[in-house]
């Protein structure tokens, strides 16, 4: 096999502004046949904008794009794609109601548009075995798990036979195992020698798959490194520049211990969108002033759970209450004031076609917040945005889910309930999220966090559950050891 | 040359109106082309029969029915909520109307109090009869586009049964009619400036478009319907009240709507008769003009205002060059597609790059 690291695109000086917002600044970069390169920034970097240029969604504004040493146009998704680049969006956008093969056919162009699924169903189930991806092509979509969703939509990809494959963000919702069978993928994928760029903001990743790690930092490359040559530090230095030290010596401790019981739920059964029981016989509880961890895997029952707690979901069986009061009885203005919430996915709570003022007072109790208190908000929590007047809509992922838990969590609210709270954002974000946690904590409110990530349940938390076969089980007060929690998922 | 076409970052002030007129020039130079290479009818007599129709005293007199439910429409489309019903609601009105002028009322009670007694009639009338629509949607999802339809239908039924049937006036020779409501009910213009106003009727459409800018501009329950539209999701977790908004945005919409049927009897037929004969279908042209308006509520009284005017001018237009009012329809069909193409620079800059 040809493993000769040539390039195979080079991209020269592109340059993307959104009105006064810079999001790439003469960006450079070399891709070489063959690797696996990673794009690794913080926050609003300008990951998301360089991989949609790429895709044809975005236009450059100045800057050369040459593949295979040839100077290519790409002005929409079709140039893209006849240019033989492939990307993969962080949020698989299937249909429904539609089975795989049919999902397929709408994509691909090439098969005609009268033909049944059988001619695709060829191509598609040759891919399926080589790469052992593990789809049934005539499940309707609705019946998937993410990650099979995730595989559909990799799978087409691949139909395209794509020289160049990006991966925009592609294990934030993924099982530990379920990155591992992804991370294996896309190793044979490399050494059939595409060029497979995969955007992450998640360090340990960039370096346990990628060859070589480009950091971008404010719409700029820092440096393009080998990751024979890289370390963790190092990484850390170059992607958030002077900000590290800072956060790092705030490291907030807490003060008091637990006190009175805000939220219990005794032995409620809770369902899926399906109607399907997902847990049962749930027993939990949290006092005011702790973090009570509630880990469990995508798909385990977290959302659901959050979402039932929050009022949003039927239940049956025993009983739910919320600061004393029967959730039952709990009218949606009443529970949106006592009961801060960040969803699983926060589109479900803000408003793109809003600015992000807007979209702060959307909440009763923010609807006279002053101008500067928000600004001070969106300085604590790090926020990069132009300006209060910015569209939602135009924040990266990672600055989208800040606003959302900031709002939140500003009035301190008595009890707070976090869905996966950092989950697209960058290392430095997450220690001043979790700072500012612990500050809100400190102040007498309390959290229950349900997060599908184990060491931020074990890192913050004052008592620990874990969500197995439908089943929570609360560890004892104190010990929430690593091995303890892995031991109840074995 | 190069066309770069961008998404906008603010949107310039007057950018609405701009484009409004734009629509209204296009469509109108459109229309005039259509009818002259097929009718031969010379641009200058139609654009004579449209500039008379805005000076008709008359168009005052559609003014209030469309103004009326018009405005109404603003709040339940704001909400994303698709009240296409103001037929039926402004139908409840009338009938309501002539209910207890007729039958409720002793006959020689004097107007000032009759007729305020009326005109809750009619308000709570028409805003439950969309209430039907906006609990079945609240409750059980149940679209409000197909159920506010049907529920037209059921009070055309009901309005022509009554007419026809039990209400049919003794003093009508057998004409499908009831008979007049006593004469100290009627609504009777005034001369104000040397044209005809109606006392009651156009001083309320000017506070409620006052109040409606005034609720969506500074109150948190205007704030809530504008975000329920956005994104009904967000507006639950958020703690806004998704049955609220939809019955009282449909309430209110309904109570405007049957205000306009208590204003096409009370100053109008003064009695209730076919009911194809009291609402020319104002209640679907209601949604033209709250469209055309954008959904502002003071620009709702320029957009009922020229749609009036429309009207007024299709007969002036059946006479002068003995036109059907379809010339009018292709007007107004033009306007409204121009309209919502032209939408489309509310968002993107183009810009010619030679
Ligand atoms: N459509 C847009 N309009 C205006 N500004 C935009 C738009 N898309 C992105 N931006 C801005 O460009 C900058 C880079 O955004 P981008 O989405 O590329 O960041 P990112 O590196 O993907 O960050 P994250 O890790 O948070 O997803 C941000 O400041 C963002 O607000
Ligand atoms: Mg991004």
């Amino acid at each position: 096999m040809n493993m000769d690291k040539e390039p195979l695109l080079f991209i020269h000086n592109l340059s993307k502004e959104f009105g006064p917002i810079k999001a790439l600044k003469n960006v450079s970069i070399n891709f070489r046949r063959g690797e696996i390169h990673i794009i690794l920034g913080e926050n609003g970097a300008g990951k998301t904008t360089l991989a949609k240029i790429l895709a044809g969604i975005y236009r450059i504004d100045s800057g050369d794009i040459i593949l295979d040493g040839r100077k290519i146009r790409i002005r929409n998704t079709k140039d893209s794609l006849k240019n033989g680049i492939a990307i993969v969006s962080q949020y698989p956008k299937l249909i429904e109601q539609l089975t795989v093969a049919e999902n397929l056919l709408l994509a691909m162009d090439k098969y005609g548009y009268l033909n049944t699924t059988k001619s695709i169903e060829k191509d598609a189930k040759e891919i399926i075995n080589r790469y052992g991806l593990n789809i049934d092509l005539n499940k309707k979509v609705y019946t998937l798990s993410f990650s099979e969703r995730q595989r559909v939509e990799i799978l087409k990809a691949l139909l395209l036979k794509p020289k160049v494959l990006i991966l925009d963000e592609p294990t934030t919702l993924l099982t530990d195992k379920e990155k591992l069978h992804l991370y294996k993928f896309i190793n044979s994928l490399r050494n059939e020698g595409r060029l497979i760029i995969v955007i992450t903001h998640r360090i340990d990743e960039a370096l346990n798959i990628g060859d070589r790690i480009t950091i971008l930092r404010n719409g700029e490359v820092i440096t393009t490194i080998d990751k024979k040559n890289a370390n963790k530090e190092m990484i850390i230095h170059e992607m958030f520049g002077a900000t590290v030290e800072k956060e790092k010596q705030l490291k907030l401790s807490k003060r008091n211990g637990p006190g009175d019981t805000v939220l219990s739920v005794v032995g409620v059964d809770i369902y899926d969108d399906y109607g399907n029981k997902i847990l049962e016989n749930i027993t939990l509880e949290l006092r005011e002033g702790e973090i009570h961890g509630v880990f469990g895997l995508a798909g385990s029952g977290l959302k659901e759970l959050g979402e039932t707690l929050y009022g949003l979901r039927e239940y049956s069986g025993g009983k739910i209450t919320i600061l004393g009061q029967d959730l039952r009885r709990i009218d949606r203005d009443e529970m949106a004031n006592m009961v801060g919430y960040i969803p699983d996915n926060i589109l479900k709570s803000l408003i793109l076609d809003l600015n992000i003022e807007q979209n702060y007072r959307v909440k009763q109790r923010l609807w006279r917040i002053q101008e500067n208190y928000m600004e001070h908000i969106i300085n604590k929590f790090r926020i990069k945005a132009e300006s209060l007047k910015q569209n939602a809509g135009t924040l990266s992922g990672g600055n989208l889910q800040k606003l959302a838990v900031s709002r939140e969590i500003i009035l301190k609210p008595k009890i707070l309930i976090a869905i996966n709270p950092t989950k697209a954002l960058d290392h430095i974000s997450i220690e001043t999220l979790h700072n500012i946690f612990m500050e809100y904590i400190n102040e007498g409110g309390s959290i229950l966090l349900l997060s599908e990530d184990i060491n931020e349940v074990i890192d913050i938390s004052d008592i620990v559950s874990v969500i197995t076969k439908r089943k929570l089980r609360t560890l004892e007060r104190g010990i929430n050891k690593r091995e303890h929690v892995l031991e109840l998922l074995a | 040359m190069k066309i770069i076409i961008r998404r906008r970052f603010v949107e310039p002030p007057y950018l609405k109106f701009t484009l409004t007129i734009l629509a209204i020039i296009i469509s109108l130079i459109i229309s005039m082309l259509i009818i002259y290479a097929t009718a031969s009818i010379p641009p200058t007599k139609f654009l004579y029969s449209i500039y008379s129709g805005l000076i008709d005293p008359s168009t005052l007199r559609y003014l209030i029915p469309l103004t009326l439910s018009g405005l109404g429409l603003i709040l339940p489309y704001k909400a994303g909520v698709w009240n296409i019903g103001s037929e039926g609601q402004l139908l409840a009105g009338a009938i309501a109307t002539t209910y207890i002028a007729l039958y409720i009322l002793p006959k020689n009670i004097v107007g000032y109090i009759g007729i305020p007694i009326i005109l809750i009639a009619s308000v709570l009338a028409g805003g439950g009869y969309a209430l039907i629509a906006g609990y079945l949607k609240a409750k059980f999802n149940l679209n409000e586009i197909l159920s506010t339809l049907m529920l037209n239908y059921i009070m055309i039924g009901l309005g022509n049964y009554l007419v026809y049937g039990p209400w049919r006036g003794e003093t009508q020779y057998g004409y499908p009619r009831t008979d007049i409501i006593p004469n100290q009910l009627w609504i009777n213009p005034i001369q104000f400036g040397g044209i005809n106003v109606n006392p009651v009727f156009i001083p309320t459409i000017i506070i409620v478009a006052a109040a409606m800018h005034y609720l969506f501009k500074n109150t948190r329950i205007g704030y809530e319907i504008k975000v329920y539209g956005l994104n009904p999701d967000a507006a639950l977790h958020s703690g806004i009240s998704k049955t609220k908004i939809i019955l009282v945005t449909m309430f209110l919409s309904g109570a405007l709507a049957g205000l306009a049927g208590a204003a096409e009897i009370l100053s109008i037929h003064r009695q209730l008769i076919r009911v194809q004969d009291v609402s020319a279908g104002y209640g679907y042209m209601a949604i033209l003009v709250t469209w055309l308006s954008r959904m502002d509520p003071l620009a709702t009284i320029l957009s009922g205002y020229l749609v009036s005017a429309l009207i007024a001018s299709g007969y002036t237009l059946q006479i002068i060059a003995g036109l059907t009012i379809g010339a009018v329809n292709l007007f107004v069909g033009g306007l409204l597609i121009l309209t919502t193409a032209l939408d489309f620079l509310l968002k993107y800059e183009v810009k010619l790059k030679w």
